[in-house]
């Protein structure tokens, strides 16, 4: 199975901000942008996620599907949520890294959730007007957010995926 | 440093933490601080309106700012507290401000603006606009960006608001764009 390239949306929405900046930008490519900003991060933890889980040399298997598609955004929003706390609850706390998650991976959190509240207004707002300003921020979000998901430590990434498939209980 | 306080009047002037920390050139700035807004000392909790009462339910009413004395030494500043002409809600808005700028670079921002709102989970939300110098968004490095978007949640949490920040970016010419449309 060919994975879904993340870097590939970025590149996308880049494109749709490059057109829109010819004339007056048509709402539909800057709202596009935003939304690809979005799921190049969501697309990134999936893979991140099943890699881990099923191996990066199962990629063709559906065992390796099941573990990509058990990823959701609301479970995804509350683990961002709990690693965003000064504290990790109770219930989250056994589950993560010795000494905490690192900043690298507190600052992709936080850019998950801001670009999930973005592409929420993208997708389905009828009311919002995308500017070009925030294309362009939500794609530098989410092409930053990507390398530090990448830089963080593997027992962090481990730990966070990990979260962010299983609730715990 | 400077701790940022806001303040109820009545008996119970603050509750729990200071908003910020800032060193004392920029809490100066920040809140327009002058030596004559001295209160009191250190010793003395500053207190406003009616001190038999408890007007907390009225919300914030005063920024003091509090002059610690290893600063005061290093500066012309006398140790205590000192109530800035600024008010609550705006002192909120100049540190939200002060937290994005000092990662976006101050020559880049305007202004921001909050206004609350609701998240897409129904839970209670901050839109901050950023407010941007035109060509600011070519000037700004990916890091950066990122590096202002947890600052503002941490300075979130500092001032115990628990809100979700849900940043946009604009220009004034976009900001315009979008009042004519």
């Amino acid at each position: 199975m060919p994975a879904l390239n993340p870097d590939h949306l970025l590149d996308q929405a880049g494109r749709l901000i490059a057109r829109a900046a010819g004339g007056a930008p048509r709402q539909t490519d800057l709202r596009r942008a935003i939304s690809n900003a979005y799921y190049a991060l969501f697309h990134a933890i999936a893979l991140a996620a099943s890699d881990d889980l099923a191996g990066s040399t199962h990629r063709d298997t559906p065992r390796y599907s099941l573990v990509y598609r058990s990823v959701d955004h609301r479970s995804l929003r509350d683990v961002c949520d709990q690693v965003l706390k000064a504290k990790l609850s109770a219930k989250y706390s056994p589950y993560a890294p010795k000494g905490g998650f690192d900043a690298d991976l507190r600052a992709m959190a936080s850019a998950l959730v801001e670009l999930q509240e973005r592409r929420h207004l993208a997708d389905y707002h009828p009311g919002f007007r995308a500017k070009m300003s925030d294309a362009i921020f939500a794609v530098a979000t989410a092409r930053n957010a990507l390398s530090r998901l990448r830089g963080t430590s593997r027992a962090a990434r481990k730990a966070f995926v990990s979260l962010a498939l299983f609730s715990p209980r | 440093m400077a701790k940022i306080w806001p303040a109820y009047d009545g008996k119970n002037p603050t509750s729990g933490e200071c908003w910020a920390e800032l060193s004392l050139s920029d809490a100066v700035e920040l809140f327009e601080l002058t030596p004559g807004q001295f209160v009191s000392d250190l010793t003395v909790t500053p207190r406003f309106g009616d001190m038999k009462r408890d007007l907390t339910w009225a919300g914030f009413k005063q920024v003091l700012v509090e002059v610690e004395r290893g600063e005061a030494t290093k500066s012309k500043w006398k140790s205590g507290f000192y109530a800035s002409r600024i008010k609550p809600k705006e002192g909120f808005r100049r540190l939200i401000q002060h937290a994005v700028a000092t990662e976006l670079g101050s020559r880049n921002v305007v202004r921001v603006e909050c206004v609350p709102t609701v998240d897409s989970l129904g839970q209670d939300a901050l839109t901050v606009t950023v407010v941007l110098t035109p060509g600011a968004p070519g000037r700004i490095a990916d890091e950066a960006v990122l590096n202002a978007s947890v600052k503002l949640r941490d300075r979130l949490l500092e001032m115990s608001d628990y809100s979700t920040p849900i940043i946009e970016y604009a220009t004034e010419a976009e900001l315009a764009e979008d009042a004519g449309s």
